[in-house]
Parts: structure tokens; sequence; C-alpha cells
């Protein structure tokens, strides 16, 4: 590679301006010594570590007793949030947690703690502070953690030859998603944060632009990096306040209060399949409880989850009930098929089946749907011409 | 036996011969075996003997030993040779021997994957060795990947999987890496050029994270019979190769025939057509009972070949209608391809119609005659598909059909040129500076670099540009990645890189993606209005859109095709070396191209003659590249001859010349026709003197242009074979390239060639 530099400073010379330079970079001179985060509350802990803590009144009761996402009844000092600020937005080695957020409630004080890297060489010791700070009993509550957030510090602790630490993971994406997918738009923490906690953040910075900020943070630029914490601390308190509502939910009974529900947490209502879904995890009798009360309020899904349990117990009536309510208008195909297989196998009918299938004929169908329909069509044909022989 | 007969018939056939070039015998040869080595484990020496396996070849039993000790193995044998043994056997061996170790096999394509997943299944599934067996590549399902991870003792993929999925998440594959003990890369010959420079730099992060892992695996190498296995094997994994070469698998007498298919047009050089008659002697063959395959250049010509010999031999007052045969093809699924690979082994197939998807090591079973619609450009590549033929060790026989192509009109009239010259070399450059910075990106992304880390050399300098560039950190004597992006999703490691065209079929509402050029060669081949011929099938295109790096086609019936005109200004960067060579003097140096794409011509198939021009709205190209100017200086035999062609000849002799070099070069370098880039100077400004100059036709360079003068002599020689044996009067496409009607020229520019390249090769 001897005549490798001199190829290079020619191409230097000769080449156009390099493509991936980053507006503004090079007119920020590198500082020997980078300066302080902006942001109160800072301490340098050690070599290129920063750490500071925000406390806040409680934002979680003491105790959990009736689990809904929870894995059991536990204390809130079991549990640490915890959320990852990085330097690349789809993994691999070389994504880098420059902001490690964690908070937890420890006696009557919610407690956020930051620690920053203020430059790479520091990573050994921001992960060693993280396993000073974190205790591998403690439930870690993240949003998007599991695939996300634990890979990456996973990743991190390998690479700096440390061993990692494994705690058990709540992620608060999974049962946000069974109950609110249904009713918006997305679920993300931002959205949720809004329609969900009924909480606007004012001048926010995207969590997407959290990388470049970082990177201005490295060569001298610390204009965008302070909204970052703000950010991470504020994702973190969200998080808190995610799981307590959710918990709320959890803890609401079906029909309770009269009109169906009783007195619910504010914001966007969850479905109650939703409700139901996340109980399955865990209490069947409360599942139960929820596909009735949301077939009560109207929820087509929660009837078509609660006929398929009645058939099983063997309540066809009262599963009949509901597949003829939900195909009232003749214009549901799973109801419709359930009622036909119901006539042709247990009414032995295959004429009356015919006719509610005809019904669907004129629905605009996926093509596998219409295939199914196809084929249950021909063999009730069959079969009705032979009894009729 | 019928082929035999046939042979004997053929000998005899006054107008087959007339159109015979060349034909050889290679007699048969007896195997050399070696009994099973003293450390094979008993559970391998049982699974061997149930496929009736009782002692190995000699270059197996020498791998064996080789690989075993522990050195860097290059094994170099042509087909059908056992080869997948070479490294199977030592690999399980020692799999068995040591429960916790890892081995990775490399393939350059999916389809070759798959097929040594079924050869390693074949062996380690009948005798209940418990290693598990992974394929890990893009259409790996997810939910198997973890398993592959965590659990596969051998795990099967591709360079571009390594390059994206693998090294870049290695903390996930922690035990694999800690206890690699083989790497296998198989077919190292088609690690060339461009895709072979990316491969060394590839091999260079594989190894720079088992060194994190502390592991340090023993290469297996397989190539094809090349010039210089050894010497590619070194450039790729940048250490010395112990090489197997000698080949101990017995083999049947083979027939080698040369076929130029027969003149219908003396002075415009058209011969008939290629495909034509590599059907007529296919149908010639499968008639006699010879189980056949053809090979043709394209899809689109395997699939109409295979098409008119099922319907010639469709005849339902004789036999033949009994006789099958099938395309086989990339593209067809799996289950396809295994039922026509079953169909030939069984019988039920007498013939198979094939691109070069068959070329690499597939396993389809013992074939008596193989027919090559065209001659494949390197002999490594013609050897392995005449190796089609001959499996089961009885006589067999390829026809190479030659087509009107300069390459091919040389090759076809030089049958020694198969059998007695040394195959071409290939060539990497893996100090390509893009490649290479490209590369280090990827490298940094890994792993940090330390200050004084190797990278096959010393990479300081372009960490320094690298960090110039904003994407690296240097800090605390370590460069770190520093930049939100994947580096390696933007990398490719078969082209150009981030500059490539996609080709679009926008047909009839289609919206399907073609093929990729990198945008340098799309300006010339893809350009609006171009005549785009892929894969046989012809298209016109409607937009190029070099900004976003898309050319929408659509299939097209007109009865021309599309050259552009490139005007090219070189500028010389810096010079490196001089030297005299082929009496000329060669200058080397990093040049800078810039070619401007203004016009185009239309010319009609067959005749070749010129209807037309078109405009070209493009912006200039620029392209930093490596190349040479070959100088006819004072005093030199270039200089002598070309002090003889008269002055207004000379234009046109400088540019045949230099026509002439681009078209020959491919025979003697492992590169396509285009790789080479070529302009004449009837006096050069910079230089001061007339010449030519051929540069790499890739932006840094890949090591063709600086290795042609080595081959300069032989090249000059081919060039005036291929002009003299040209029967045309004025040149054709199959020589210099045909008349253009703009050339008011007073003498003959081939006759004006030949005179100057005779008189250089005699003057020397």
């Amino acid at each position: 590679m001897s005549n490798l530099s001199q190829r290079l400073a020619r191409l230097r010379q000769a080449g156009p301006a390099p493509k991936t330079v980053k507006p503004g970079r090079d007119f920020f001179p590198v500082p020997s010594v980078l300066s302080e985060p902006p942001e109160p509350g800072w301490k340098r802990l050690t070599e290129g570590v920063w750490e500071r803590s925000i406390e806040s009144p409680p934002l979680l009761p003491d105790e959990f007793m009736d689990p809904f996402v929870l894995p059991g009844p536990l204390r809130s000092e079991d549990l640490v949030f915890y959320d990852l600020e990085t330097t690349g937005l789809s993994g691999g080695a070389g994504n880098i947690a420059f902001l490690i957020g964690i908070g937890w409630q420890k006696a009557g004080r919610f407690t956020v703690t930051q620690l920053f890297l203020e430059d790479y060489p520091g990573e050994t010791a921001l992960l060693g502070r993280y396993t000073e700070l974190i205790d591998d009993n403690l439930f870690q509550v993240s949003y998007n953690g599991r695939s996300f957030d634990s890979q990456v510090l996973k990743t991190r602790f390998l690479l700096n030859r440390m061993p990692p630490l494994e705690p058990p993971q709540i992620d608060l994406l999974y049962p946000s998603r069974r109950l609110w997918k249904q009713v918006l738009p997305n679920v993300t923490l931002g959205t949720l944060e809004k329609e969900v906690l009924g909480f606007h953040r004012t001048g926010d910075l995207p969590g997407r632009e959290a990388p470049d900020a970082w990177f201005e943070w490295l060569d001298g630029d610390s204009g965008r990096i302070g909204g970052v914490f703000r950010h991470n601390a504020d994702d973190i308190v969200s998080l808190a306040r995610l799981l307590v509502h959710i918990e709320k939910w959890g803890a609401l009974e079906p029909g309770a209060g009269g009109n169906g529900i009783g007195k619910r947490p504010s914001g966007a209502v969850p479905s109650a399949r939703g409700i139901a879904r996340q109980w399955s995890l865990g209490n069947l009798r409360r599942e139960r409880r929820w596909l009735e009360a949301g077939w009560a309020g109207g929820e087509r899904l929660c009837g078509r989850e609660l006929a398929v349990r009645l058939r099983r117990e063997g309540h066809f009536q009262s599963a009949v009930a509901i597949w003829e309510k939900l195909n009232e208008s003749g214009r549901d195909f799973s109801a419709a098929v359930e009622l036909a297989k119901y006539r042709e196998h247990r009414m032995k009918n295959p004429e009356s089946a015919l006719e509610i299938l005809h019904g669907l004929e004129s629905l605009p169908l996926s093509s596998r749907h219409r295939g199914e329909l196809e084929h249950r069509r021909r063999r009730l044909e069959r079969k009705a011409a032979v009894d009729s022989d | 036996m019928a082929l035999r007969e046939l042979l004997d018939k053929l000998k005899k056939d006054v107008s087959f011969n007339e159109n015979v070039t060349g034909w050889s015998v290679i007699p048969a040869r007896e195997g050399q075996y070696e009994d099973l080595p003293l450390d094979i484990s008993p559970v391998l020496t049982d699974a061997l003997a149930s496929k009736g396996i009782n002692r190995l070849y000699s270059h197996q039993a020498e791998s064996w030993r080789r690989i075993r000790s522990g050195r860097d193995t290059i094994v170099v044998t042509p087909t059908a040779s056992g080869k997948t043994l070479c490294y199977n056997l030592p690999v399980i061996q020692t799999l068995l021997e040591d429960p916790a170790s890892r081995a990775l096999f490399l393939f350059p394509t999916k389809a070759l994957s798959q097929d040594q997943q079924a050869a390693l299944n074949d062996i380690v599934l009948d005798a209940e060795i418990q290693i598990p067996i992974y394929t890990f590549d893009g259409d790996t399902p997810s939910s198997i990947r973890m398993a592959a991870r965590q659990g596969g003792r051998i795990v099967i993929t591709n360079p571009d999987m390594l390059h994206t999925g693998v090294l870049p998440n290695h903390t996930k594959w922690i035990e694999f890496f800690r206890n690699l003990k083989y790497i296998v890369l198989d077919e190292l010959h088609t690690y060339t050029g461009v895709f072979g420079s990316h491969m060394a730099n590839l091999m260079r992060r594989l190894f720079r994270v088992c060194r994190f892992y502390g592991s340090e695996p023993v290469v297996i190498g397989t190539s094809a019979t090349i010039g210089n296995p050894g010497e590619l094997a070194e450039a790729l994994i940048g250490r010395r190769f112990e090489l197997v070469d000698g080949n101990g698998a017995p083999a049947g007498e083979k027939h080698l025939i040369l076929y130029n298919p027969p003149l219908v047009d003396q002075v415009q050089g058209i011969r008939r057509g290629v495909v034509l008659e590599s059907r007529r002697l296919a149908l010639r063959l499968l008639k006699a009972g010879v189980k056949t395959i053809v090979f043709t250049r394209s899809r689109i010509h395997a699939e109409l070949v295979s098409a008119y010999i099922n319907e010639s031999l469709a005849n339902m007052y004789n036999d033949n209608h009994r006789i099958r045969v099938e395309s086989y093809r990339g593209g067809y699924l799996p289950n396809e391809r295994r039922s026509v690979e079953k169909g030939l082994r069984d019988g039920s197939i007498q013939g198979v119609v094939s691109t070069n998807a068959l070329e690499l090591g597939i396993d389809i079973g013992g074939l008596d005659a193989a027919v090559l619609a065209g001659l494949p450009s390197s002999v490594a590549s013609a050897w392995q598909r005449a190796g089609r033929a001959g499996r089961s060790g009885d006589v067999s026989v390829a026809i190479m059909v030659g087509s009107s192509s300069p390459t091919d009109q040389y090759l076809v009239r030089h049958p020694d040129y198969f059998l007695s010259r040394s195959p071409e070399s290939a060539f990497v450059d893996p100090s390509n500076l893009y490649i290479l910075s490209d590369h280090l990106k990827c490298a940094a992304f890994e792993l940090p670099f330390e200050e004084g880390e190797d990278f096959g050399g010393d990479p300081t300098d372009l960490l320094g540009y690298l960090e110039e560039q904003g994407v690296l950190r240097h800090t605390s004597e370590r460069w770190f990645w520093s930049d939100r992006s994947y580096p390696s999703e933007r990398i490719s490691l078969r082209g150009g890189g981030e500059g490539n065209v996609v080709i679009v079929d926008q047909t009839r509402g289609r919206n399907i993606v073609i093929g990729e050029m990198d945008s340098h060669s799309a300006r010339e081949m893809l350009h609006d209005e171009a005549i785009y011929l892929h894969r046989g099938e012809q298209y016109q295109v409607k937009k190029l859109d070099l900004e976003n790096h898309h050319a929408y086609v659509e299939t097209s019936e007109v009865n021309y095709y599309t050259d552009a005109l490139v005007k090219s200004d070189i500028k010389v960067l810096e010079e490196d070396r001089r030297r005299m060579v082929s009496g000329l003097e060669e200058r080397l140096g990093d040049l800078l191209v810039r070619s401007e794409v203004a016009k185009y011509k239309k010319i009609r198939f067959g005749t070749h003659e010129n209807i037309g021009y078109g405009d070209i709205h493009l912006p200039e190209d620029e392209m930093h590249t490596r190349g040479v100017f070959l100088a006819f200086v004072p005093d030199s035999a270039s200089a002598a001859a070309w002090e003889e062609v008269p002055e207004e000849m000379k234009a046109p002799v400088v540019s045949r010349t230099a026509t002439l070099i681009r078209v020959v070069a491919p025979v003697f370098l492992l590169c396509r026709p285009g790789d080479l880039g070529v302009a004449a100077r009837i006096l050069d400004p910079h230089h001061g003197t007339s010449g030519i100059y051929a540069y790499d036709n890739f932006p840094g360079g890949i090591g063709l242009a600086e290795s042609l003068s080595d081959r300069l002599t032989d090249l000059l020689d081919a060039a005036l074979d291929l002009i003299g044996a040209c029967p045309c009067e004025r040149g054709c496409p199959s020589c210099v390239g045909a008349m253009d009607e703009r050339d008011l020229l007073t003498g003959n520019p081939k006759e004006a060639t030949r005179l100057f390249l005779d008189a250089w090769i005699r003057n020397q």
C-alpha cells in the first residue's frame, strides 16, 4: 500500500468534493477538551462519563398487587425503567449507546439517572457504571427494549469484553399494541403520550435526530445535545406513567359502573378485545368477561372470539346466536362460514347452508376467501344433490 | 456404444469436417488411488463405504494430509473429480474430534450453497453424525437464523450475506467465531475483477473479526484450472497457500472439436448463426442416442434451443419423440432444477439446454456430449463446460461452436489454444482505493481500528481520509465509526457500488427489475432510446434517470441496435512507471477519464449497416482509474511501423489497432469484453507521441491494464492472427469492426492495420 497515500492525495486533488461530508461538520474546530454538557446537574463521573439525576414526586404506587402486564405482584422498587439513545437506528456492531437513561422509584421519589458518553473511549467506564447501578434482580421496563435496547446493550458489553447483564424484560410495546392498535393510528410512545396519557411535549427533539446531535457534540457543537437529554428523560417518565395507566385498565372490571365500563382511566379507550387478549396470557376468566362486555358493547371481534369459545364448549345455540347477529346483514364472511358449517355438520342441512353462502357471493372477497367459498359451495352442492336423489 | 459410432461417422463426414477447425483427442487416464487415511474416524469410513467409496483419489488423500496438518490449502482440479470430498472429509473429521469447533463454507451463489448442503447432508445424515449444518442466506427464515447462529457447526453462506448480515452483527455469532476452525472458499476462480477485489477486502474483515475472538481458522480453497490459482488465493486471503493440483480421478477418452459455422457472406464476414448450428449438432447427437448438454449464452437462447429441439424430435413416425430435452437455467426453482437433475440421472431425460448456471459445480450426473453455442471467453470456463460431458469415464465429446464475435473467431481458429496454452490468469486489486475505503468503513463499523493495525497494509492514510469525510472519529489511538448509517447496506460486492443503475422493465405496465449496471456503462448502453439487449431479449430504453439510478425499458422489436459514440478525454494524473515492452513504451499511472456520449448510431442487425443517428443528452462523466499509455516512442519497433503508415491512414489504423486490443484482451485476462477501455491517439498532447490508452473501466482500477503489458506480445500476435485469418475485405464486426460510411478512406483500413501490426511485430 506504499503508493496508496500518493494515489489518495491525487484523488483528493483532482476529485470532486467528498460526497458524504456532513454539512457544517468541517467548520467547527475540534476542541482538545470537550466542554461540559448543557442542561443542569451533570457531574463528570470518570474520564469520559457524565452522570446526572433528576428527582420528582412519585409516579408509581408502592405496590402492584393485581398485575396486568407485570409478571406478578411487584413492588415499585423492583422495577427499573430504561431507554437508550444510540448512534444508529438499525443495530449492528457499529451502533453505540451514547446516553443511557434509567428511572426508578425509591423512598417516595421518582429518580431519572442519565449516563452520558462524552466520547467513544469512555464506553467501558459507561458500561461499568451502568452495572453498578443496575441489579440483575430488577425487572427492566422499556418501550421496544426487547428487540432493540437490550440487544444494543448486549452487543456493547460483548465488544468491551464485559459479561452482559440479562435482567428480565418488560416491554410495554407489546401490551400497548394489543390494547390500542385497533383504536389509534399507530402505537409509538409519542402517540400514546398524546392520546392515552393526554400529555404534550413542547420543543421536543425528535428521537431520530439524536445520532446527529451527538456527532455534533463530538465536533464541539453542543447545540442539539441538550434536547436529547430532555427527550430521553421525558421518555423515561412517560414509560412509568404508561405502566401505571395500563395497570389501571387491568384493575378495571368490565361492566362495573353500569355503562359496561366503570370509572375508567382518561384518554383513548382500548378495545375490549385488546384487553381480553392481554388477559388471555394470564387470566382466562377475566379474558372471558372482557369478551362478553365487548360484545355487549358492539365489538364484532369480541363476538367472533366469544362464539368460537362457546362452540368449543358445546354451547352451539349461544354461538349460533352470535353468528346470526354478526351476519344480520348477510355480509360477514367468517360468521356466515361458521353458520354454514353448523348447518352442514350439525343440522345436516346442506341446502340451508348453501343459502347462507349464496348471500356472500356479491361481497368483494380476497382470492383466498373466494377459493375457500367456492370449495365449500361445490361440496355442499354435491351433498345437496345426493340428498335429493 | 452410440457415441463411438457417431464419432467414427463424423470423422468421415466431409461437409462436417469442412467446418471443423480443430479435433483433438485426449486419451483416457487411469485413476490414482490411495487407501483411506489411518486417522479417519470409523464413522466416516462407514459413511463412505455406504456410498461405495473404499479408497480416495490421490488428490483427495493429499488434501487430507495438508489440511489435517493445519496448512492453508488450495485444491485445483477439473469438474467431476470429487472435489467436495477434498474439504468435506477433513472438516467433518475435525468437527467430530472437537465438539466445539465450527466451519464456514462460502459459495459464490445461492444455488451452489443448496447443492453443497445436500452433498454434506448426504454424508452426515446417513451416518447419523451429529453435526448441525445450516444454510444462512437471504432466503433463510428468521426462525432458523437464531438456530444457525447458535447451533450451526457448519454454516453455508455466500459473500454477500457475510458482508451485510454476518460480519456487521458478529456479536450474535460469538460462539461461532470463537471456535471457527475452517473457512472453505469454493470456486475461488470466480472471485476476479471487481468482485474479487471486494472479496479480498471482505476476507480481511472476516479475519479481523476472527482475531478479535481469538480464532485462527485454516482456509481451504478450490479452483478450476486457471493460470495462477496460488497467486489468486494469496491475493484474496493475504496468506501463502499450499497447492494440490495433481488430479487423481480417472477420465475417459475425450474428443474436443472446434467448429466454425460456414460463411454465408464472404465480403461482410457473416457466418451461419451459432444458435442454429448448435441446435443442428445437438439434434444429431440426440438422435444417435447420445446424452447431450447444450450451453447457450443467454436464458432466452436456452429456452429457444430446447423448444426447437423438442419440436424437431416430435415426429410420431419414428422413435425420436421419446427423446426428452429440458432447459435448465438460473431463475428456476430448486425443485424444478432437482427434477431435471433427477431425470438426467435416472435416464428419463436425454438432453439439457443450459446457460452457465450449470457451469459451476452442480451435480447433474453423467452426460456424453457437450455442445457449446458460442465459446466461453475464458479457457477455464471452456474446460468447465466441456467437463460436463464424460463423467462416467467413457468416451465423451465437446463441440465448441464459434459465433461471429472477434474473440470467438480468434479462438475457434486456434485449437491449440484450448489444449496447449496455459489458461488465463485472474487478477484482483485489493488496494483499489474505492473498494478498499468502502470496506474500511464496514470494518470500522464492525470493530474500531487501533493505531498501527494492519488491513492488508497500513490503512492510516485512508482512515485519515475517512475521518475528513466525517464517517470516522480518531481519538485515544483508535478510529471509531461515527456515522448513523449501516455501511455494508450501501455497498454491493458485485457491482460498482453506490452508483449502480437499476434496469426496470415497464412493458405493459410490468414493473420488474431485470438487471443492474454501473452508471458509467449505463451512459453508453442505457441512454434514452438505446436498444438494450439483455439475456437475448431486446428492449428499448424509455428513460435513463441517472439521478435516481433508474433506467426504464420496454421490450422492442426493431431491426437495429444502437452503438453510442463516446468521446473520451483522458488526463494523466500521475505516472508511476515507464518501461519498454513489446516494441513500445508502457507508461503506467492514474488517469482521469472524462467521457461524453453525445450521439449514437443505429445499426441494422445482420448486415451491420448504419441506418441513422440520434442525440444523447447526458452530462459529462468522470472516472479516476488506473491505465497504461502504450506509446510509439521514437526508435521503437512500433514507431518504425507507425512511420510506414500513410498519413491519411494513420487515424483509422490506430483506432482499429485499439479495437483489436480491446476485443482480444479477454482471451488473455480473465475479464469481460467491456472491462478494458481503450482510446487511440494519433498524437497525444500529454505524452507528445502517438499511441493507445488502455484503462480499467472501473473507478480506481482493478489491475487489468496494469497486467496487460505482460501479455502484450501474445496479444499483438493474436490481433494479427485475427485480422489475417478473417475472410472479410475491409473489416467486419468479427475483426477490426465494420466500415463506417463516414470513413471516406483512400486505402483499405483492414489491410493497412494488418501491415502495421505485421511490421511492428517483425521489427521487434
